[in-house]
């Protein structure tokens, strides 16, 4: 599904201040983990006096593993009589993967940084090193994923509601939290509301809460505005 | 008649401070605490009424500030459910750190089971050392259920001044179960106090503290200390000289009615109840020496007038 960052963030309890405080927590903990680009829709519902916290998330494509060849250009040098596996590294975004796997594969003294964009490393065989090492996946987005949603979940739900569900799949991750046993009933609630998350149209004319930066720009927007209106 | 010492912090330049203590020293006041913090000095102390434009006159000379600080001498203990690691920050920190402005010491406490609704419960050790302090004020969160309805379990077995905070403004302090006071505006947060809305409601939970104090003080007027805790406190700093090499925060904390001495009971509660003052009796004779729950630290309560049948 092709969404916007946070085009759907709601909280629901039945007092609307709750819900307001909740809904600022859920994004400092969101935008702490850089989670804000990565969900599409998000929906919270809060009961305390159930002890009973829902959170219904889907989020945005996810990048798949990622391999060395998508992320650098592996080939073969030979510099000062010694054979070494050269690395033209393209994205940098990944680049601690790369030193971190390397390093862990060959030692840090093994692995030379030329330049920027260029990593040498000495290698008994560097030709086929250079072969075999494109395949080697150094990360894997959707597992960072998988952990910063956890743990935007434990850092939001209120304190004390120990007994916890979660399931995360094809993108969809749903959160259930308790202080007793969770039914099936509550578990079925929380399985419609992603459901209703699925099938929801989203209003683009609502100002997004959820990021600081966005939340700053629409107020220093309406600022000018009101300042230009007032100097007219 | 009996000195009546009005609470004061100053804040100026470490040049020619002392100059200040001194003076305070003359006109018979009480230094509470110093912090020198590079070229920065910060003191709290009680000095006599009629005296403060004196103090004040020499402040102004040396560019400092002389302001009142109605929460010195008094020990807060700032109590939340939780200090759980994932939940930082907690808005009990800026709470705890915000009742320091105006001179108070505080004790931030996280209950072990406190956590949850149903589930939530205080401790009998937990509620001893609630009650070595003055006030105890507790953070209750966001929800109005659980504030109303859950949370006053924690307040019992505290014996003294009860201030509830949660994130409700519309709570009335009657409808929570045991408490004094309740302050609106300070539920759960995830970010440091910043905006003007929090900043207002720390402000005004400062105000409603200080009043709570005025009043205590106000009540223990009438029947006081025997002996005024400052001076107790300086007597103990002259006679226990080992008190100023305590590696806590502060080594001598001012209670409204005591002092906590933090050296351990075993090796110097005798050397603390043989404190002598000048008229004649010793600290022992006219105080309840304890070992306090909070690392073993010696808590001094002083008995009031009625009890001991003198006023020194």
């Amino acid at each position: 599904m092709n969404m916007e960052p946070l085009e759907i963030f709601e909280v629901y309890s039945a007092i609307h201040s709750e819900a307001e405080t909740y809904r600022g927590i859920t994004a400092d903990v969101m935008s702490d983990l850089r989670l804000a680009s990565a969900i599409g829709r998000i929906r919270i519902e809060i009961y305390p006096q159930n002890s009973l916290y829902m959170m219904a998330a889907i989020l945005r494509d996810v990048e798949m593993p990622i391999r060395i060849s998508d992320m650098a250009v592996v080939d073969t040098a030979y510099e000062g009589g010694v054979g070494f596996v050269k690395f033209k590294v393209e994205r940098e975004k990944y680049m601690p993967d790369l030193t971190r796997f390397l390093w862990n594969k060959y030692t840090p003294a093994n692995v030379i940084q030329d330049d920027r964009w260029t990593i040498l490393v000495r290698a008994e065989e560097p030709a086929k090193e250079a072969e075999t090492l494109p395949n080697q996946v150094i990360a894997n987005p959707s597992q960072n994923m998988h952990a910063n949603m956890i743990e935007l979940s434990i850092r939001g739900v209120p304190e004390g509601f120990r007994v916890r569900y979660h399931t995360f799949k094809n993108n969809e991750f749903l959160f259930i939290a308790s202080e007793d046993i969770i039914e099936p009933d509550q578990l079925a609630h929380a399985e419609k509301m992603m459901e209703n998350l699925r099938t929801a149209v989203p209003d683009i004319t609502v100002i997004k809460k959820a990021d600081g930066k966005e939340r700053r720009e629409a107020k220093n927007k309406s600022e000018i505005a009101a300042e230009n209106g007032e100097g007219q | 008649m009996r000195t009546v010492y009005e609470p004061y912090v100053f804040n100026g330049g470490v040049y020619k401070h002392g100059q200040i203590i001194e003076l305070l020293e003359d006109v018979g006041g009480y230094l509470v605490n110093k912090m020198i913090t590079i070229t920065e000095v910060t003191m709290d102390m009680m000095i006599p009424e009629v005296d403060v434009p004196l103090i004040e006159e020499l402040a102004k000379k040396q560019l400092g500030t002389l302001i009142k600080s109605p929460l010195t001498g008094v020990e807060i203990a700032v109590v939340s459910p939780t200090l759980a690691s994932h939940h930082l920050p907690h808005s009990a920190c800026d709470i705890a750190e915000y009742l320091r402005h105006p001179g108070a010491k505080t004790t931030m406490i996280g209950l072990a089971r406190g956590m949850g609704r149903r589930v939530s419960l205080n401790d009998h050790f937990e509620r001893q050392l609630i009650n070595e302090h003055d006030i105890a004020l507790y953070c209750l969160g966001t929800f109005r259920d659980c504030i109303i309805n859950k949370k006053p379990r924690l307040l019992e077995g505290v014996d003294g001044p009860i201030v509830a905070t949660g994130g409700p403004k519309d709570i009335d302090v009657e409808e929570i179960h045991g408490a004094d006071m309740y302050i609106g505006g300070l539920g759960r947060l995830s970010h440091r106090m910043r905006s003007t809305d929090e900043i207002n409601a720390l402000d005004v939970m400062n105000e409603n503290v200080g009043e709570l104090v005025e009043e205590m003080r106000r009540e223990l007027s009438r029947d006081p200390p025997a002996v005024l805790p400052a001076r107790a406190m300086k007597e103990i700093e002259n006679q226990v000289p080992e008190v100023t090499r305590s590696l806590a925060p502060s080594p001598l904390v001012l209670k409204m009615s005591g002092v906590r001495v933090k050296l351990p009971y075993d090796l110097f509660h005798q050397r603390v109840r043989d404190v002598e003052f000048d008229d004649g009796p010793k600290l022992g004779d006219i105080a309840i020496i304890t070992k306090s729950k909070m690392n073993n630290y010696i808590l001094v309560q002083i008995k009031p007038k009625s009890e001991v049948g003198f006023e020194i």
